[in-house]
């Protein structure tokens, strides 16, 4: 039965590269052995779903990632551990079978590109993903940040009220501003939307490259308000 | 009632005479209030953030706002006056930027959203008009739909008929 695939261990450590050390240390926080770290990965290339089989070494399941499949619909569904991968396709899932070991290649904040091992039609092969470490779950919030963030948001919110084109509104001084801080504006912004919803969505658009809400909802204020923040707590910038 | 600073932003409002009709709110705009909708905002931004109808340009030119009214049943017009059987709205502009667009009431007064504040009655469409919305550009119209829409009449016309079916059946 395809859906009852068992996973198989015959992925094991030695059969990667190692990682740079400073991505061990970001991703891990140092110390821990890569199979009891956590990884979280947000991205990963198009797996037929029937084919792809989660590949884990014996004795090294401990190791538990986060395998974040992305299904027709653009949803997705969080898995953690070895075997949920594998369980997960039966929705048509176009992804992903983590296993035991992630590879970092490169890194980029708190994201970085790793390789994952998996078996596909029978063959082992190795596919590139990103993944999120989840020691990082939050980014810290400077408070020289969050003060500059709200005296910002109050001088945009301030000069921008009464408008309504949204090219006049993203273009104001303050609100370039606020993209110009980047990812530590990031939880700010979705904290500030969770408590009023604004025009924040392309703030957050152009700093993460995220387009959580569907085409069939745009303009609707309270619709993507809800997308961003369910974006937030999964990616870990906003407390549930 | 009034608001200082809507007074602040459009000082005509004061001289041509306004009050309040709506709470604040950020659930539409004033784009989409023109048209008679208010579940959410309308802007032709090229990222497809606000809805924007279909098939129309996604940019922020008058000639797309032309023909995103005219999907919706509005034809270019002349004249701001009151025409009965006819519902009328003004877009604003700064220069060739669109900005702002307001509906006439069956009073031949005027409503407007103003961002994310409250909805304004203004007496002229001139009320609003000044450095923030510019002057208005384009007045368009479309004739007010009947009470009695064509679906109502097609459902009314469909129970007489399976009434009609049911009492055969029954002399039969």
């Amino acid at each position: 039965m395809k859906f009852k695939r068992r996973l198989q261990n015959v992925f094991h450590r030695e059969h990667h590269p190692v990682a740079p050390a400073s991505a061990v240390d970001i991703l891990a926080g140092g110390g821990s052995s890569p199979q009891a770290r956590e990884y979280f990965v947000s991205e990963s290339s198009q797996l037929d779903p029937e084919e792809a089989v989660a590949l884990d070494s014996s004795g090294e399941t401990s190791g538990k990632i986060h395998a974040e499949g992305f299904d027709g619909d653009g949803g997705s569904s969080q898995v953690s551990n070895l075997v949920k991968p594998v369980r997960s396709m039966r929705r048509n899932l176009a992804t992903t079978a983590a296993v035991g070991a992630v590879t970092v290649s490169s890194i980029s904040g708190p994201v970085a590109v790793a390789s994952v091992r998996v078996k596909v039609s029978g063959k082992a092969t190795v596919h590139t993903v990103s993944v999120r470490d989840v020691s990082q779950k939050r980014p810290t919030i400077k408070e020289s940040d969050a003060m500059k963030f709200h005296d910002l948001a109050d001088q945009w919110r301030e000069e921008t009220c009464f408008l309504s084109s949204l090219t006049r509104i993203v273009s104001h001084p303050a609100y370039r501003e606020i993209i110009d801080m980047g990812e530590a504006a990031v939880p700010l912004i979705l904290e500030e939307l969770r408590k009023q919803p604004n025009h924040w969505f392309y703030a957050l658009h152009e700093i993460t490259g995220a387009s959580p809400v569907s085409t069939n909802d745009a303009g609707d204020i309270r619709k993507m308000t809800q997308a961003w923040v369910e974006w937030g707590i999964k990616n870990h910038y906003l407390k549930p | 009632m009034r608001s200082a600073r809507l007074e602040k932003v459009f000082p005509y409002l004061q001289e041509t005479g306004y009050r309040l009709t709506s709470p604040e709110t950020i659930n539409y705009n004033c784009i989409a209030w023109a048209a008679g909708k208010t579940n959410r905002c309308w802007w032709p931004d090229p990222g497809g953030i606000e809805y924007w109808p279909r098939g129309v340009p996604r940019e922020v030119t008058i000639a797309a706002f032309i023909q995103a009214y005219a999907k919706h049943g509005f034809r270019v017009c002349v004249s701001p006056e009151l025409e009965p059987g006819y519902q009328k709205i003004a877009i604003y502009a700064d220069g060739n930027e669109p900005t702002h667009a307001a509906r006439q009431l069956p009073n031949g007064k005027w409503t407007s959203k103003c961002g994310n504040l409250q909805d304004i009655e203004h007496n002229i469409p001139e009320g609003v008009c000044g450095s923030h919305y510019g002057d208005v550009v384009v007045y368009m119209k479309r004739p007010l739909r009947r009470v009695k829409s064509r679906k109502f009449r097609h459902g009314r016309w469909l129970k007489l008929h399976i009434r009609r079916a049911q009492r055969r059946r029954q002399s039969r």
